[in-house]
């Protein structure tokens, strides 16, 4: 069943709001999020979420709703494009920390064994503000996901992490690329003895998304070292072809320096030593 | 030592063993001169070491003065050893010095104290700026670390400053040092209520709160059947940094959500007893046991004084 998705939008401030319908769509029958890079003045309303970006007196003004969580924004821009991206799930509702957990029924590994498997992740919506000479700021973050936090580890060295709970799956699964994610996961058991895996906790800096008009989706490979520890690291690099990678938060968002000190943003791995389950 | 080395490196050399000034040759201004700059290249470099070592681990500013305290330590070393070359006698100097130091020390004691608190402080690390902390008696966010004292602003927005020396010799509680905690409710339901609902209730109130930790997860349970309620025990855990926030924000959803449920919190309660008229016998009532029906016991009694007595009667 192909349903339509209907886009207010508007290309040329002059001739005033035109409404153009754009199909979306896949073989499932889901109606998908038309991620993708649109002119500054774009209107959506799409499953609930009503934003547009209106010029009132030379300035744009930013108005954004999904249900009773609204935002208003000024902006001064002469110009420019509004882009739309999924983008990691660790915003909302407050940045305050750099991983997320993905919870899933524990998988017993061979010794030196390697599987792949297909996770759910939750996914933010990122609308950002290019410029015409190209410079990039992220505007606005919505979900359609309520989140979830958790703690990886003991209270005294653990992480707080974004949490989600997913089935396993051995083939991609269909899903609304405006709620979830696909984590396409390699794991190997570089150790010698078994072990389960429950959980994989994944540093923001190795959260490479790509979208296409279907789905969005990242991957990362596990490497098992013992039975309660592995490292996992981001790939960069899209499950299939032609996917699109999204802009990334992190670049937009300052950092503290002793980041970089302690070698941190230099590095897309995050190694799992307070358990695997 | 260094002169006599200097000595025999520059014997042979005539232009070296030429007299600059004084009794000051060449060879002497030339070393003086090596020492000073291999001081200067020195001083530089720890300089960095320490930055580099302390960052992180102290404020900026504090670092930033330790490594020029650092700097000019190894200035004054390289002074002192370059003198001798140029018949520079800081013996008397170091005398004077000595002496005043001694007299500096004992009118400064205090404030060595607390300079040297502080240096421990900065890389024990018990707070950071921004921590919520307990120290004294003073609650509130740590403002600055400073080498002699440490500024808290209190939850009324006070300032207080902490001479370091009383900071490191005193308890110190810091309420985010881990990054998760947990707090606990006590809430009463009545004994006409059912807690399995109750708790359940309690439950998805939590589950919905993005800040309630998922792992450690919440801890709902009957923890005493007191004199007026069923008292559950509600813990949870937050982020350190939202704890309050959520505490705060929780404990009114948690009761919306009971209430809706029909699930109230009962007012305490007294019954009267008189001397004078005798308790009348229970009435019997269809089960087996006799005795008052849990409806009446448990039922309204606990609402309304006037059903308890009704019920005792």
């Amino acid at each position: 069943m192909n349903m339509a998705l209907k886009i207010l939008h508007s290309s040329s401030r002059k001739k005033g709001n035109e409404t153009v319908t754009y199909e979306h769509g896949n073989d499932t029958g889901i109606v998908q999020f038309a991620y993708g890079k649109y002119p500054i003045d774009y209107a959506l309303n799409f499953e609930g979420l009503v934003l547009s970006m209106d010029l009132e007196n030379g300035f744009y003004h930013y108005k954004r709703a999904i249900g009773d969580w609204k935002t208003d924004i000024n902006v001064s821009i002469d110009g420019g494009h509004m882009l739309i991206h999924p983008v990691e799930p660790l915003n909302l509702p407050d940045n305050f920390t750099d991983f997320m957990e993905i919870k899933f029924n524990p998988i017993r590994i061979e010794p030196s064994g390697k599987c792949v498997v297909f996770l759910t992740m939750p996914i933010e919506i990122g609308i950002f503000l290019e410029s015409k000479k190209g410079s990039v700021d992220i505007l606005d973050i919505v979900s359609y996901v309520y989140p979830k936090y958790s703690l990886y580890g003991g209270s005294n060295r653990g992480v707080i992490t974004r949490f989600h709970e997913s089935k396993v799956y051995y083939y991609p699964p269909s899903m609304k690329n405006f709620e979830a994610g696909l984590l396409k996961l390699e794991i190997e058991n570089k150790s010698d003895e078994w072990a389960t895996v429950g959980r994989v906790v994944i540093y923001q800096k190795g959260l490479y998304l790509y979208f296409d008009q279907n789905f969005v989706a990242a991957s990362a490979e596990m490497t098992i070292i013992s039975s309660d520890v592995a490292v996992v690291t981001g790939i960069n690099a899209p499950v299939c072809p032609d996917m699109t990678p999204s802009n990334r938060l992190f670049k937009s968002r300052k950092l503290s320096p002793f980041y970089n000190v302690t070698g941190m943003l230099n590095d897309t791995s995050y190694t799992m030593d307070m358990g695997l389950i | 030592m260094a002169d006599n080395t200097t000595t025999e490196i520059l014997v042979g050399n005539d232009l070296l063993d030429t007299i600059f000034f004084g009794e000051i040759t060449y060879g002497n201004v030339l070393a003086a001169i090596v020492i000073l700059v291999a001081t200067y290249v020195i001083a530089r470099v720890l300089s960095v070491v320490v930055m580099r070592f302390l960052a992180g681990k102290v404020e900026i500013n504090n670092s930033t003065f330790l490594a020029k305290l650092v700097r000019w330590g190894v200035y004054f070393v390289g002074i002192v050893a370059a003198s001798p070359f140029l018949h520079i006698d800081f013996s008397g100097l170091m005398v004077a010095g000595g002496i005043v130091a001694i007299a500096i020390g004992f009118a400064s004691q205090n404030t060595l104290s607390n300079f040297v608190a502080g240096v421990l402080l900065m890389f024990e690390r018990p707070v950071g700026v921004g921590d919520n902390i307990s120290v004294n008696g003073t609650d509130g966010y740590v403002e600055d670390i400073g080498l002699l004292s440490t500024t808290v602003r209190t939850y009324a927005g006070i300032y207080v400053r902490i001479p370091n020396a009383s900071m490191f010799s005193s308890d110190i509680t810091n309420y985010v040092a881990h990054i998760a905690r947990r707090f606990d409710y006590d809430i009463g339901i009545r004994y006409s209520d059912d807690a399995d609902k109750a708790i359940k209730v309690i439950k998805d109130v939590i589950e919905k709160h993005p800040y309630a930790l998922k792992n450690p997860g919440p801890s709902v349970y009957v923890d005493e059947l007191g004199n007026n309620s069923i008292n559950l025990k509600v813990r949870i855990w937050s982020p350190s940094g939202f704890w309050w926030d959520v505490r705060t924000d929780m404990l009114w959803k948690l009761f919306q959500a009971l209430r809706k449920a029909g699930i109230d919190i009962p007012f305490p309660q007294l019954t009267l007893w008189y001397g004078e008229e005798a308790p009348k016998p229970p009435k019997v009532t269809k089960g087996a046991g006799g005795g008052f029906s849990p409806q009446e016991v448990l039922g309204k009694s606990e609402a309304s004084p006037e059903n308890a007595l009704k019920v005792i009667k």
